[in-house]
């Protein structure tokens, strides 16, 4: 195996219905995530992607994938340092505060999350996930909330932040042109027990990804069928 | 709530309360003033003198919020001090509540009664029996609003190994702390009037035995009278509470 690649999976996840009977929501769901990269989980609604999300981010033991949740996840009665310090024990402050940089919190140091944007909420979850140095980073569709605008902005640093500090990250979404615009790679899921129907690698120009006004023949990458199981 | 919305509503209920006494005043002390069901204002301010000189009210408030002060503050200090046993018990081991479920119409008045039957005129009997009650209202304040608490914060903060009793008591406790402060209010008056019914039931020392006493010589002034000041009070003391709370304990 690669050193650039990390193997997810197999993973298995079965829940009851709560009558006596088990219903697997994905079985054997194995896949590749290269370093560098950012890897899409794209699929209709209720395929259990946040479930899978869950069940990788717990699946080490040893190395520390951090999960940025759908909703806003930084705590409201901690500022933005402790909220981003929170489980760090030895860390220089110039460290932390290039992470802050990075992020684009630089100067709010001291703010309280509670009443802030989505996308403010946002840059402390992922700034305490790279705090961790993490293997890997799991982002379950928080930026869906966003207008395109402040979206595609936030895509921009999570490619950034893949390419730069090398952290590879997983998103998932049920749009298909988040899909497109933000992926190296898009992995398709569908059907029940949820399985990968597509894999696909996006080759677009970073410029053209962080254009408001771009627009993607969604032909160019998958099928009609394929871009039917996506929930709009 | 605004600043400006809350001094509104305190000044509002201010002006009701004024209004209402002096419309007491007014129709019970110079219009109406044939009636015997309700007592004059005079007679009430007569009565309250009278709470001090002939039923020993100064032993008896001592002897009541030493139980109730007390209680309340080393409630909430060992409350603080065993949370996250508790946050725990209270998360990880639900069905322990299930046992607590046929007491659930099971009134603190026969709580009471048998611990006046178990510790008859005891003064710690008292003090304990305020203080499981105490311990088991703020319980099920943290029970109650367990709803509260967000799967998104515990997720996220799981996913980058956080042990789970650090879980317990720097992201759950942290998210119930607001609504358990904000509800001390609340126990401190359920508190008072525990302690009341349990003195009235003993008979012996305290403000629940002065109303008692008064309740028996049919003195409905000295009720009355005694009702208002221990309104007074409980009303004064949960402003404290609540000022001190805004200003030390709510993040929000």
């Amino acid at each position: 195996m690669s050193a650039n690649i990390i193997k997810i999976g197999p993973l298995t996840k079965v829940y009851s219905d709560g009558f006596g009977k088990n219903i697997n929501l994905f079985e054997n769901l194995s896949f590749d995530v290269e370093q560098k990269k950012v890897t899409v989980i794209a699929g209709g609604k209720g395929l259990g992607k946040s479930v899978l999300l869950q069940s990788i981010s717990f699946a080490s033991a040893v190395k520390k994938r951090p999960l940025i949740p759908t909703l806003p996840s930084s705590l409201p009665w901690l500022n933005v340092t402790e909220n981003i310090e929170f489980n760090v024990k030895e860390r220089n402050k110039t460290e932390i505060s290039e992470i802050i940089n990075f992020v684009g919190l630089e100067g709010y140091n001291d703010h309280f999350p509670n009443n802030k944007s989505i996308g403010f909420r946002f840059r402390i979850s992922l700034a305490r996930a790279i705090v961790n140095n993490p293997e890997l980073i799991l982002i379950d569709d928080s930026l869906s909330a966003l207008s395109t605008k402040r979206r595609i902005k936030l895509f921009s640093l999570l490619r950034k932040l893949a390419s730069d500090k090398e952290i590879p990250i997983i998103y998932t979404t049920s749009s298909v042109s988040d899909a497109v615009r933000l992926a190296d790679k898009v992995i398709l899921l569908s059907g029940s027990p949820a399985g990968i129907i597509s894999q696909k690698n996006i080759f677009i120009n970073e410029d053209l990804r962080s254009d408001v006004n771009s627009y993607f023949n969604l032909t160019d990458y998958f099928s009609e069928d394929e871009i039917k199981s996506f929930a709009f | 709530m605004s600043k400006l919305k809350k001094d509104a509503k305190i000044l509002s209920s201010l002006s009701v309360t004024l209004l209402l006494v002096l419309l007491y005043i007014i129709i019970f002390e110079f219009t109406w003033v044939s009636q015997n069901y309700i007592p004059k204002p005079s007679l009430l301010l007569e009565s309250f003198f009278s709470l001090w000189s002939a039923y020993k009210l100064n032993a008896s408030l001592i002897e009541t919020t030493s139980v109730i002060f007390p209680v309340l503050f080393f409630s909430v200090i060992i409350f603080e001090a065993i949370q996250p046993i508790v946050i725990k018990i209270l998360f990880k081991y639900e069905g322990i509540f299930n046992i607590a479920a046929p007491f659930k119409y099971f009134s603190f008045f026969f709580a009471a009664l048998i611990f006046n039957l178990v510790f008859p005129q005891s003064f710690w009997g008292k003090i304990l029996f305020a203080f499981l009650f105490t311990m088991l209202i703020q319980l099920k304040i943290l029970f109650d609003n367990k709803v509260t608490i967000k799967d998104e914060y515990i997720l996220a903060i799981k996913s980058l190994g956080v042990s789970e009793n650090k879980i317990y008591s720097k992201v759950i406790w942290k998210t119930l702390q607001p609504h358990y402060y904000g509800k001390l209010h609340y126990v401190h008056l359920q508190l008072w009037i525990a302690v009341l019914i349990y003195e009235f039931i003993s008979a012996s020392i305290g403000v629940g035995a002065v109303y008692r006493t008064a309740f028996e010589f049919n003195d409905l002034s000295a009720v009355i009278a005694l009702g208002i000041f221990i309104s007074l009070i409980i009303w004064a003391v949960n402003s404290i509470l609540k000022f001190a709370i805004s200003k030390f304990i709510f993040w929000e």
